[in-house]
């Protein structure tokens, strides 16, 4: 309703203005030539006042909003950038200032008006020299400051930075440390497969040591050396408030290093903001999940910084050399913090006892989570769920999407490998929209899982489903990204 | 429109026109005459309803994803209703909104602004400025339409695709572009956007080679090339630069097709998907960046010369004085040209080549504000001492010097390398290229139709209507795009989908919305040029020959416009385009190129 009044409101309008400026018209064809050129000059003062109101405009806003703009750089290369910044800033803006002010008061000082004759000039050389050769030198002294700042940002690393590897995918970076030898352990293509994706080569000893991290943790005013790179598409590592960035390609190795010089205590002083963290966000378009990539920075003193680095364990002894002497070396990478216990504990694989090698699956993934428990002694409880992850419906339906196969084969040769096991599907929804029908649509999931796992094989008597609707969120309704989390559908061992 | 009668008296100029062959009369339909018309009059009118849609659809397209970025927590169950593939409960997809983004790159950049920019003007404007009858070959003329208009067909059949239209952003990098198994878009949506592309460029290079020959071999007697006015110098480099850089454009895409359909590895090399080694060896990513900005930044300069060229015709029109440094304009047109073609790699600074490499790209990068300089300071000499007549096209053209300084001095930020790194790939790129190529072209366009609609239909625009949209326009794109430039600087990348996601992102709410509303309300103020041009087109005032009292010879052929431009002989040129206001003691204020010197006037050695 409220949007068929504002389309009529709208076309109202419009009829008014096409009818004034009809009368307009009118008026002009009746008029006398001579009269008529007397209109020439009328839309002098509107422009111009235009001009000059836009003009204030952007003056004032600059002011307005510098306040919200990034803090202080926090890092000795950041300081380079901003000072130049800060240089080009104002001779920019005094042109912009002066050639905009020119420009709308020209219009209006020299509008046309009966009788006025335009001065005809069409050419100074002694004009058209200076306003070459000015914008030559300033642009000179500007190219020539931001070369030198440029090779001196691009200039090879000190040899005591501490050195890190990230490495974008899809849409996560993960990092890797180089450990107590400095050196990170070499990679090679020919070695990536799903238990490891980057491709280490474990023979490398310089490998034994490294570890992978779950935030970047840097000393403050140590060097810091990064290693970027990417495993699908291209990402890029843009750390706003060190003013540093770089692509990261994937099969073209990129670098980049800085001087961080401000901690993240001090910045929350800083910003008066006591949830202040830096970030590393991605800054080139890799997919539709590209706007959430993202990485905490926590820039700390040397002695904090050597205790967490103390505290780190290796990845190759937690987690490859376990898998090693269990017989099942295929470890991913990916996700380590949250798997390295429990990947430790049993060692499994993503290959079943029936030889049948789980497609796709990641740790973290609902598979692993899913053997993991059921191997584990831990009791049959109603409250331990494990979300599907990699379960699509066409939008509004209870129809799966192709794509939904690869993990449902899974789930169905999990089933096989246990055959003790039985379980209940759940389905549910976020809190948007009908109850009653999010209800029903999330029902009808869930028993479309049920269906599709029979199909592949599971007997019947062994799955449950029901559908909870909105119950049991496990994110906030308040953001998209919440939302999507609640839109799910999860699995529970009744029996095993 | 009124061309029936009067070419029915004239059907005896057939025979003088170009490309017509023998002497016959042939009677025309409907379909010959505004379909599949020979006549560079007509075709330019082609080129321009269909930029005039395709600027519709993709401002459309603006609208719906500023309305997610404005209003990102609220649910629109009604454009969910319309649009029922792109939006799931209220809400925009990301994967729509990539795909929105991207087809609204690709079509403002492209369709709108570079063929249908071009194609009108240098169609309506080239053989009628320089004494022709038609082009040099009106088939290729025509076809090179029929090749845009394809193009569009495919481009917007991708839009119902069932996993969506391309969505790796109008620079489609690979390998994002390459592998549908990193996005819906990339999987038939990006095939269509290629094939689309591959017919585009041969649209390109149909005009773009007849407008150079037309320019070169058909100009009139006693048009010199120094006597030529500056749209068509800008129109003539435009088509050059077209011709040098779109090819280019070609085997980049055609590349990418490999890479995509025959497993070649071009562009890809050690990729891992799923912890999944892909086959492809030995490629490189940067490859194609530098393929793609080879025709990427003389592209942007495809865009703004023609606008410039418009622009510099207008101001000297309306403000009763010469053009200022005529020659100057022509060589920093020149600078422009030969310069814009080695600048490309500033798009890829950060993108890891070497930085030797950066730097030698930091210096021609700003070299290129030279010329850009030279020519705001010669259309403000222009305007200064004049007496300007405030008409529509004056107030557009004067809307887009504003535009082009304040999105030109942001490019001296850019193109520095240094500060680069921190702007790259943020909202402050996002407003310098709107507001210097987006805005500044789309108001050189305006100020060339308001200018040139009598030459083209006859007729005078509504000048109040004309007014109201200047303002809304002018006013609304620097609340739009200004603050971008803010958001950039907080660090805020582009083409994100949601700010709410990264907390140091998301103090910007506000400012969003603000954006997004003015944004609708540009959108729908555009509707008022809309309504003032198709009523103008058959109810506006009739225009006289000459409205404007320019010197240019479009103004000397019958305003009714016929087929083959002129009645009888073409004119003679004598003259320079631009002598307005030269004899002080004369109450008239512009001599015609056509005139021909007086005694007094040959002895002054400058400037006939
Ligand atoms: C004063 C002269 C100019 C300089 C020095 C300049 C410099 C730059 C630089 C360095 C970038 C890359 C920024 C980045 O991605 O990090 C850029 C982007 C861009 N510029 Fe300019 N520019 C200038 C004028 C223009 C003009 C006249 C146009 C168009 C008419 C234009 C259109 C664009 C576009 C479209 C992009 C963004 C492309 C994209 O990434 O999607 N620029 N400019
Ligand atoms: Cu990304
Ligand atoms: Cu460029």
């Amino acid at each position: 309703m409220a949007i068929i009044l504002g389309l009529l409101t709208l076309v109202l309008l419009y009829i008014v203005i096409v009818q004034i400026s009809k009368a307009s018209d009118l008026i002009k064809s009746l008029r006398s030539g001579d009269e008529h050129e007397e209109s020439f000059g009328n839309g002098a003062l509107f422009t111009s006042f235009i001009g000059f109101a836009v003009l204030i405009y952007s003056i004032v806003t600059c002011f307005v909003y510098a306040p919200t703009m990034l803090p202080k750089p926090a890092s000795e290369q950041g300081v380079w950038i901003n000072d130049l910044m800060n240089i080009t800033i104002v001779l920019t803006g005094v042109v912009f200032i002066i050639t905009q002010v020119l420009l709308f008061w020209f219009v209006y000082k020299y509008h046309y008006r009966k009788g006025r004759k335009a001065y005809f000039f069409a050419d100074n050389n002694k004009l058209e020299v200076a306003w070459t050769v000015v914008p030559a030198i300033v642009l000179t002294f500007l190219i020539g400051f931001g070369i030198q700042k440029w090779f001196k940002i691009f200039s090879p690393a000190p040899k005591d930075a501490v050195l890190i590897e990230a490495t974008g995918k899809q849409y996560a970076w993960s990092i890797r440390y180089s450990g107590a030898d400095h050196t990170l352990g070499k990679r090679d293509f020919s070695l990536v497969n799903p238990d490891n994706e980057l491709g280490i080569n474990w023979n490398d000893a310089a490998s034994h040591d490294d570890f992978m991290a779950d935030e970047i943790v840097l000393p403050v005013n140590k060097p810091v050396s990064i290693n970027v790179g990417a495993l699908d598409v291209i990402h890029n590592f843009w750390l706003p408030h060190f003013r540093l960035m770089m692509s990261a390609v994937p099969g073209v190795p990129t670098h980049l290093w800085f001087r961080p010089t401000i901690t993240t205590e001090e910045m929350k002083k800083e910003t008066n903001n006591p949830n202040f963290e830096y970030v590393v966000a991605c800054n080139k378009l890799c997919g539709s999940g590209h706007y959430n990539m993202k990485k905490k920075v926590r820039v700390v003193s040397q002695e904090e910084y050597e205790k967490w680095f103390s505290e780190q364990k290796s990845y190759y002894t937690t987690v490859v050399k376990p898998a090693m002497e269990s017989g099942a070396f295929k470890m991913p990478v990916s996700e380590v913090a949250e798997n390295t216990a429990a990947a430790s504990a049993n060692g499994f694989s993503g290959k079943l006892s029936t030889g049948f090698e789980l497609v796709g699956a990641v740790n973290g993934g609902v598979e692993n989570k899913l053997v993991t428990f059921i191997q584990s002694d831990k009791q049959v409880a109603k409250d331990i769920w494990f979300s599907f992850d990699r379960l699509l419906f066409e939008t509004g339906k209870s129809t799966l999407k192709p794509s939904s196969q690869e993990q449902l084969k899974n789930i169905s040769e999990i089933m096989k490998a246990f055959p003790a096991v039985e379980i209940k599907l759940g389905g549910y929804t976020d809190n948007v929209g009908d109850q009653k029908a999010n209800l029903k649509l999330s029902d009808s999931r869930a028993k479309a899982v049920m269906a599709e796992l029979i199909k592949l094989g599971v007997a019947a008597n062994r799955i449950k489903a029901e559908g909870y609707g909105d119950q049991f969120p496990v994110a906030t309704n308040e953001t998209d990204a919440g939302r999507q989390q609640n839109r799910r559908i999860d699995i529970r061992v009744t029996k095993k | 429109m009124q061309t029936t009668t009067v070419h029915e008296t004239h059907a005896d100029v057939h025979v003088h026109g170009p490309g017509h062959g023998g002497g016959h009369h042939h009677t025309e339909t409907f379909i010959s005459k505004y379909i599949f018309s020979l006549d560079h009059k007509t075709i330019g009118k082609q080129f321009l309803i269909m930029g005039m849609a395709w600027a519709i659809i993709g401002g459309f397209m603006s609208v719906l994803f500023r309305v997610q970025l404005g209003w990102p927590d609220e649910t629109f169950p009604v454009l969910e209703r319309i649009f029922s593939t792109w939006f799931t409960d209220g809400k925009l997809n990301p994967e729509a909104y990539y795909s929105l983004i991207t087809m609204h790159g690709t079509i403002m950049v492209f369709f709108v602004l570079t063929a249908s920019l071009s194609g009108t003007f240098a169609n309506v404007l080239i053989p009628l400025q320089i004494g022709a009858r038609d082009m040099a070959s009106p088939l290729m003329n025509a076809l090179s339409f029929w090749f845009f208009f394809i193009a569009g067909v495919v481009m917007f059949a991708s839009l119902f695709l069932p996993t969506g239209a391309a969505s790796a952003g109008w620079t489609i990098y690979p390998p994002l572009s390459a592998l549908p198994q990193t996005s819906p878009g990339s999987g038939n949506g990006m095939t269509f956007w290629l094939i689309a592309m591959v017919l585009f460029v041969a649209s390109t290079l149909l005009g773009g080679l007849n407008y150079v020959s037309t320019v070169l071999n058909m100009r009139t007697k006693g048009m010199t090339m120094f006597r030529l006015p500056l749209t068509v110098w800008a129109l003539f480099f435009t088509a050059i630069i077209g011709i040098l850089s779109f090819p280019v454009l070609v085997s980049c895409v055609v590349l990418l097709i490999f890479d995509r359909g025959l497993g070649t590895s071009f562009y890809l090399s050690n990729i891992v998907i799923g912890g999944k080694a892909l086959p492809y060896a030995g490629g490189s990513p940067i490859l194609f960046q530098h393929l793609f900005w080879f025709l990427g930044h003389p592209e942007v300069y495809i865009i703004i010369l023609p606008a410039m060229g418009m622009v510099s015709e207008i101001l000297a029109v309306h403000s009763r004085k010469p053009i200022f440094g005529y020659k100057a304009m022509i060589f920093s047109i020149l600078g422009i040209t030969v310069l814009g073609f080695i600048v490309w790699a500033h798009h890829m600074y950060l993108s890891g080549m070497n930085p030797f490499l950066g730097s030698v790209f930091t210096l021609f990068t700003l070299l290129i504000a030279i010329p850009s300089a030279v020519k705001v300071f010669n259309w403000l000499t222009t305007l200064w001492r004049g007496n300007i007549r405030i008409t529509p096209p004056s107030m557009f053209a004067i809307g887009f010097v504003s535009m082009f300084i304040s999105g030109g001095l942001t490019g001296i930020w850019l193109g520095n390398s240094t500060i680069d790194i921190q702007l790259h790939d943020t909202y402050f790129v996002v407003a310098h290229f709107h507001i210097v190529m987006g805005i500044a072209a789309f108001f050189g366009m305006f100020a060339g139709i308001y200018h040139w609609f009598p030459r083209m239909f006859g007729r005078m625009m509504n000048e109040t209507m004309a007014y109201i949209h200047f303002a809304i326009t002018f006013i609304g794109a620097y609340l739009i795009f200004w603050p971008m430039h803010f958001i950039g600087l907080a660090g805020v990348p582009r083409r994100y989908y949601s700010f709410n996601e990264i907390e140091a992102f998301s103090q910007y709410g506000d400012l969003n919305k603000l954006i997004s509303v003015a944004t609708i309300i540009v959108f729908l103020g555009q509707f008022l040029f809309l309504v003032n041009f198709f009523w103008s087109m058959y109810r506006g005032r009739k225009s006289v020959q000459n409205p404007w009292q320019a010197n240019t010879l479009e103004w000397t052929s019958p305003i009714e416009g016929i087929h083959g431009n002129w009645d009888g002989e073409l004119p003679t040129v004598h003259r320079w385009p631009y002598d307005y206001s030269r004899d002080p003691n004369s109450d008239i204020d512009f001599i015609p190129q056509t005139v021909p010197l007086t005694e007094e006037e040959k002895k002054d050695k400058i400037h006939h």
